[in-house]
């Protein structure tokens, strides 16, 4: 049994180093002498040392073993053995921050399929032990590689924040507002009172544009931090995934285990004709704003290169149920509503319009989205797998899954579909992030007759 | 296997039927509790809930008992239900992880059971079914399911 890497340490007991933070705001915000300022800050340091003692304790007293698996022992009160097999390891996730880079040490999470929210383990090791943990059972025989390209992982990083990119487009409307808010309120208020508020307005309205417009950078450069330099890899059965500039992740994924793939496109992805993959495996993706990629942006050419180099045996098949034509309505009367919603604030004027503008483009947007969505929508069982396309939100999905992981497919009609013979078919399978995948306006028989043949081809695969 | 049959009956319906009486009693209590405490304006309000509930305690669950019915031929369970939005069920047996099977007190006053299917990506529950109907289909789906091989390794839960 071996001690974990020393960083332990800090990432345990992180959250209270910022207690010593606690004397430099006192004499900040209550500049007294020096010995008050020292004895009031006595207790908040005493206190915030006995919890980083108690993890250096944690630390001394944990102990990791990786024969045939993980063994983890940890904990002073609570004394914790925890054992995850190698069979049972569905995922293996690798992160090298800076700090670790400087420090030498790498931090393991170790997902089995369980449906936890977080990681099963989480060990701290030297870099060294990392490479022989996880080049343990990979046998590298034939190697095929996948690597993204700059351009398209910039432009998906900069649309990835359907939120982001709507602040950003928010953005230019708030400045207008404020401007013509300052220029009116100055024609009519006479008091002084009245006058210093119009005349604060404008730089209020610039001040949250900025925010707005930083918000979206700061979106823009952490997913292409985290996304920059990635590459996937297949080695036998393991598909291993590489990607980040300042934190480097290495994620080792059972093939067999990956059990739903999904294309996703944005309507600025769709410009350019790049659309994203992730995949659902049993633990990958359930840290908090982790996503399961393994084609972050590419055009469909690539795209189909890079699936038959990293998953070239997973099922697919077409979406060969398309929705009827007269329900086209289904999919634009939201955007159309909130596009013709904008008429109500335009007949106020004034500053109202700009409202009126922003609403009349966030309907133009959607809407496009909701008719390339019904275009594209379509619902497919057939070669193992079931298929289906859809828009949902302000993205187009299509996903493909096997047969045997199907678990539970849900035909609803409302009123309405039930006069016109269409339906609603849901697709329900395990997902990290229980997602339910709905295609509408779907002709009724036909759709019947798919969920048949896809319990009669499920029955045999999974025996 | 013959496909064995499940349906609710009249007993279901009458446990729908009190459910939704108690659920506007007390909501049309608390409506007259709020009239008192603030505006007696609000006593609209519990007179709109309480027609509300004689009229959905009438009509709905005749309907909706009338509605749920399903099948299960060794394969998959075949569900249908739901009155305005009707929804039909598909789960093939093997996807199956945890059948269960419970009932309220006044369920099992009028020998009626819920019978809840879980599996990997989520629940689907089936009220209202009578007692035996809905024992024999916790049978047949747990025989079904010991029968079976585990599923490929394709199967994130390993069933």
């Amino acid at each position: 049994m071996f001690r974990p890497h020393p960083l332990y340490c800090f990432y345990d007991s992180k959250k209270w180093i910022l207690l010593f933070l606690l004397p430099v705001l006192r004499v900040i915000f209550s500049p007294r002498d020096v010995v008050s300022i020292l004895l009031a800050s006595l207790r908040d340091v005493a206190f915030a040392a006995l919890l980083i003692g108690y993890s250096v304790a944690k630390w001394k007293r944990a102990r990791y073993s990786l024969h045939r698996g993980l063994t983890l022992r940890q904990g002073l009160v609570y004394r914790r053995t925890l054992r995850i097999s190698a069979d049972d390891a569905a995922s293996v996730e690798m992160e090298r921050t800076p700090l670790m880079w400087l420090a030498g040490g790498r931090r393991i999470r170790v997902n089995t399929a369980g449906l936890r929210r977080r990681a099963d383990a989480t060990l701290y090791l030297p870099a060294s032990a990392t490479r022989g943990v996880l080049m343990e059972g990979a046998a590298p025989k034939r190697c095929r590689r996948y690597a993204a390209r700059a351009f398209p992982v910039a432009v998906m990083s900069a649309s990835s924040s359907n939120a982001a990119l709507g602040l950003l487009t928010l953005a230019p409307a708030v400045r207008q507002a404020g401007q013509i808010l300052g220029r009116e309120m100055t024609g009519e208020v006479y008091n002084l009172m009245d006058r210093l508020l119009s005349a604060g307005l404008p730089p209020l309205f610039n001040t949250v544009t900025n925010i707005l417009v930083l918000g979206w950078a700061y979106a823009f450069i952490h997913t292409f931090t985290r996304t920059a330099g990635f590459y996937a890899r297949r080695d036998g059965e393991q598909l291993h995934v590489t990607s980040g500039l300042l934190t480097r992740r290495d994620v080792y994924i059972d093939c067999s285990r990956v059990t739903a793939l999904e294309v996703r496109q944005t309507l600025f992805m769709r410009l350019f004709g790049l659309h994203t993959v992730t995949i659902t495996a049993a633990g990958y993706g359930r840290e908090k704003g982790a996503r399961p990629l393994i084609i972050p942006a590419a055009r469909p050419k690539e795209l189909c290169a890079a699936l038959d180099t990293l998953l070239p045996e997973y099922p697919i098949c077409a979406g060969s149920l398309r929705p009827v034509k007269r329900a086209l309505w289904r999919y634009v009367w939201p955007p159309l509503l909130l596009a013709a919603g904008s008429v109500v604030p335009l007949t106020f004027g004034g500053v109202w319009g700009t409202l009126a503008a922003v609403l009349f483009l966030g309907g133009a947007w959607w809407l496009s989205i909701r008719l390339a969505g019904y275009f594209r929508a379509g619902f497919g069982v057939g070669r193992g797998a079931v298929t289906m396309r859809y828009p949902r939100g302000l993205a187009l999905y299509e996903i493909h899954v096997p047969c045997e992981v199907a678990d539970c497919l849900m035909i609803t009609r409302d009123p309405w579909e039930q006069r016109n013979g269409t339906c609603t078919v849901e697709l329900r399978c395990f997902g990290e992030k229980r997602r339910r995948h709905r295609v509408r306006a779907l002709p009724y028989e036909p759709a019947v007759m798919l969920a048949q043949r896809l319990m009669e081809m499920d029955a045999p695969l999974r025996k | 296997m013959p496909p064995l049959a499940f349906a609710a009956n009249k007993n279901g319906e009458t446990v729908f039927a009190l459910w939704i009486a108690a659920g506007g009693i007390l909501a049309t209590g608390l409506a007259g509790c709020l009239a008192g405490l603030f505006t007696p304006w609000l006593l609209f309000l519990a007179g709109l809930a309480g027609a509300a509930t004689v009229a959905g305690a009438l009509w709905y669950p005749p309907r909706y008992a009338a509605s749920l019915h399903g099948t299960f031929d060794g394969v998959a369970v075949r569900a249908e239900k739901g009155v305005l939005w009707k929804r039909e069920v598909y789960i093939p047996a093997s996807a199956l992880r945890t059948v269960e099977s419970g009932s309220t007190p006044l369920q099992r006053r009028l020998h009626c059971r819920t019978v809840v299917l879980r599996f990997a990506g989520g629940t689907v529950l089936l009220p209202l079914l009578p007692e035996d109907e809905a024992e024999q289909l916790s049978q047949a789906l747990e025989a079904a399911s010991s029968s079976g091989e585990p599923g490929p390794s394709a199967d994130p839960a390993g069933r």
